[in-house]
C-alpha cells in the first residue's frame, strides 16, 4: 500500500528534527514494584523499532509510558521534544493499544470506530470532512476489512476486532505509530499484509514503535530492537540493530505460546 | 384532540416531548459506558433538591438541579480517585438522596407530601409555564453540550487511553457525562418523575439496539422509542386518570419487547449464516 492514507501533507514543523520519543532515567513503580526501571532511550523520526522481551519485562508498560498513560515515579518522557505532560500534537499520534475495545453495550460499526480516529479537541467544532471517510476506507481496505465496515464491532473475530484498531490508527493520518501487540490473534496472511502496510509507512518516513511476541513478517522489518528485561542496569537488556545472536543472547522469544501462530525458528535477523 | 384544549396538558406534551429527546440521547452514552444505574442515582439526588426545595420556599426545579449537579460532581471526584469507592460512595450519595428528600419534605409539612408523590412519578397537571421555560432551557444546554463533546465522550467510553492520544480530557468528559445526565434527569422529573425518569434514558436505547448495527442509529431509533413512549404515555395517562410516569415507562418497555421480538428470527438467521461459511472468508477482498 502506498502512504497517501493521510489527505493532506504534513506541515514541518520545528520539532521534526526532535527525536519521536525520548526518555531519560524512566521508572514505572506500581504497587511499589518497579516495573520500568532507568529506561533512557532516544528514537529518531523514521525509525521502525521492535520492543521485545518476555512476558512481565514491561514492554507494554513502557510504552504507555511513552504515550503518557501511566505515570512515572522518576525521569521524564518526550514526546517530539515536548515533555508528555504538555504534549499537545496529538494528532501526530496512532495509537493500538493490546486490550480491545469494549464492546457489546451499544451497538457499534467497524465503520464508526475507525472514524473516531480522529475527535478530539481539535475537532470539536468541525464537521466531517470528506478527506477523512477517504482515509477511512484506505485504512479499512490496508487491513482488509472495507468489506465489513457496516458490521457490528462485537460481530467480528477478535483478530479482525483488533485490525479494526490498526485501521483506527493508520486512519489518524498520524506520523508517529505505536501499536502494542499488533499481530496478537491475526492469522498469517493478515499478519503479512499488516507487515506490507506498515512497510509503507516507514518507507514514508512515518516512526514505527511495537511491541511484539512474534518474530514474523513485521519483526523482519524492524530497523532497531529494544529487548526489555529485569537487569541490574534498568529495563532495557539490549538497544541496537536487531541481529540474531544480540537478542538470541537476551532470549528474546522463548516464552510466547499464547500469541497465536509462532514460527519456531527465529527469523527476525540477517546479521 | 380534546386533551390539547387544556392548558396544562399542552404544557405535560411538550414537556414530555423535550424528555422523550434528550433522555435517549445520554442514555445511549450511560449504557456504552456501562453506567445504566446512573441515572436512578441521580434522580434521588434531585429528589432531596426537591425537598430541600419545598423546606425553603424555593423553585423545585432549579433547586433540584443544583442538588443532581453537585452530586454528579462529587461522584466523579470519588470515583477518579477509587473504583471500588466510587462504587460505594455512588450508593451513599443515592441513599443519603432519598431519605433526605422525603425528610426535609415531611419537614416542611402541608400539602408537601403529597406534592412528592408528583415528583416520583410525575404528574400532568403542575408542570408551570416558568417550569416549561427551565425544562426547554435544560435541554438545549445538554443538546447543544453533547453536539460539541458528544463525539469526544464516544471515544472516552470505547476506550480511555485510546481516547487520551486523542487529546481527549478523559475526566472531564466522565464528569461532563454525569453531569449531563443530572441534567437530563431534572427535564424528566415533572412528567416522569425522578424514580423513573432513568428509565426513559436505558430502555428505548435497549430497544434500540435489539434492532441497530451502529452506534448513531441506535441513539436515532432511542429517540423515536422514547418520544413515542413520553407522548402516547402522556396522553394513555390522561384517559386512564394515573400518573404518567408508570404508564410512560410501561410502554417503552412494551416497546422494547416489539423490538426484541422482531429482532429474535433476525439474529438467528445471522447466526446460521455466520456459523456457516469459513468465518474469515467475507474478510478478503
Amino acid at each position: 500500500m502506498s502512504h497517501d492514507h493521510r489527505p493532506t501533507p504534513l506541515p514541518t514543523t520545528p520539532s521534526s528534527t526532535q527525536p519521536a520519543f525520548s526518555t531519560t532515567r524512566a521508572c514505572v513503580t506500581f504497587d511499589g514494584e518497579c516495573v520500568v526501571d532507568e529506561a533512557t532511550l532516544s528514537i529518531a523520526p523514521g525509525e521502525f523499532v521492535a520492543v521485545l522481551g518476555e512476558n512481565g519485562a514491561g514492554k507494554s508498560t513502557l510504552i504507555r509510558a511513552l504515550l503518557g498513560l501511566v505515570p512515572l515515579s522518576h525521569g521524564n518522557v518526550r514526546i517530539h521534544g515536548t515533555p508528555v505532560e504538555g504534549f499537545r500534537d496529538w494528532w501526530r499520534i496512532g495509537y493500538v493499544p493490546q486490550r480491545l475495545l469494549a464492546t457489546g453495550a451499544v451497538p457499534m460499526s467497524v465503520r464508526e470506530v475507525v472514524a473516531s480516529a480522529r475527535w478530539g479537541p481539535a475537532s470539536r467544532f468541525r464537521l466531517p470532512r470528506k478527506a477523512n471517510q477517504e482515509s477511512q476506507r484506505r485504512a479499512l481496505e490496508a487491513v482488509g476489512l472495507w468489506d465489513r465496515r457496516d458490521a457490528r464491532l462485537d460481530t467480528l473475530s477478535g483478530g479482525q476486532q483488533r485490525r479494526v484498531l490498526i485501521a483506527r490508527a493508520l486512519a489518524t493520518g498520524a506520523d508517529t505509530f505505536v501499536l502494542d501487540e499488533p499481530t496478537a490473534g491475526i492469522d498469517s496472511e493478515s499478519q503479512e499484509r499488516l507487515a506490507e502496510t506498515l512497510g509503507a509507512l516507514r518507507d514514508a518516513g512515518d516512526t514505527v514503535l511495537f511491541v511484539t511476541h512474534e518474530l514474523g513478517a513485521l519483526a523482519d522489518l524492524a530497523t532497531r530492537a529494544i529487548v526489555l528485561g529485569h537487569g541490574e542496569h534498568g529495563s532495557v537488556r539490549y538497544d541496537g540493530p536487531p541481529r540474531r545472536e544480540e537478542l538470541a543472547h537476551h532470549h528474546a522469544w522463548h516464552h510466547s505460546n499464547e500469541l497465536g501462530p509462532i514460527d519456531p525458528t527465529p527469523t527476525l535477523m540477517e546479521g | 384532540m380534546s386533551l390539547l384544549s387544556y392548558d396544562f396538558m399542552q404544557r405535560a406534551l411538550i414537556a414530555a416531548a423535550l424528555i422523550g429527546v434528550v433522555a435517549p440521547l445520554i442514555g445511549v452514552f450511560l449504557v456504552q459506558r456501562r453506567l445504566a444505574l446512573l441515572g436512578d442515582g441521580m434522580g434521588h439526588v434531585a429528589l432531596c433538591g426537591v425537598g430541600i426545595a419545598f423546606l425553603v420556599g424555593a423553585a423545585p426545579v432549579p433547586t433540584a438541579l443544583v442538588a443532581a449537579g453537585v452530586g454528579a460532581v462529587v461522584i466523579e471526584v470519588i470515583r477518579a480517585r477509587s473504583r471500588t469507592a466510587g462504587d460505594l460512595a455512588l450508593a451513599l450519595i443515592f441513599y443519603g438522596g432519598i431519605a433526605g428528600g422525603v425528610l426535609f419534605t415531611s419537614l416542611a409539612g402541608g400539602k408537601s407530601s403529597a406534592a412528592l408523590n408528583q415528583y416520583l412519578f410525575g404528574s400532568l397537571s403542575t408542570v408551570a409555564a416558568s417550569d416549561l421555560v427551565w425544562l426547554g432551557v435544560v435541554a438545549l444546554v445538554v443538546l447543544g453540550v453533547l453536539a460539541i463533546f458528544g463525539r469526544e465522550i464516544f471515544v472516552m467510553a470505547l476506550d480511555p487511553d485510546v481516547a487520551r492520544t486523542q487529546g481527549i480530557r478523559t475526566t472531564g468528559m466522565s464528569m461532563l457525562l454525569t453531569v449531563l445526565a443530572a441534567m437530563t434527569v431534572v427535564i424528566g422529573m415533572r412528567t416522569v418523575g425522578l424514580l423513573l425518569v432513568s428509565a426513559i434514558m436505558i430502555v428505548p436505547i435497549a430497544a434500540a439496539q435489539q434492532l441497530t448495527r451502529g452506534f448513531r442509529t441506535t441513539a436515532v431509533v432511542g429517540v423515536v422509542v422514547g418520544e413515542i413512549s413520553a407522548v402516547l404515555g402522556l396522553v394513555v395517562s390522561f384517559y386512564l386518570d394515573v400518573p404518567p410516569g408508570p404508564s410512560i415507562v410501561f410502554l417503552s418497555l412494551a416497546l422494547f419487547a416489539v423490538c426484541a421480538a422482531i429482532a429474535l428470527p433476525l439474529r438467528r438467521r445471522h447466526n446460521r449464516l455466520a456459523a456457516s461459511p469459513a468465518p474469515h472468508s467475507s474478510a478478503r477482498s
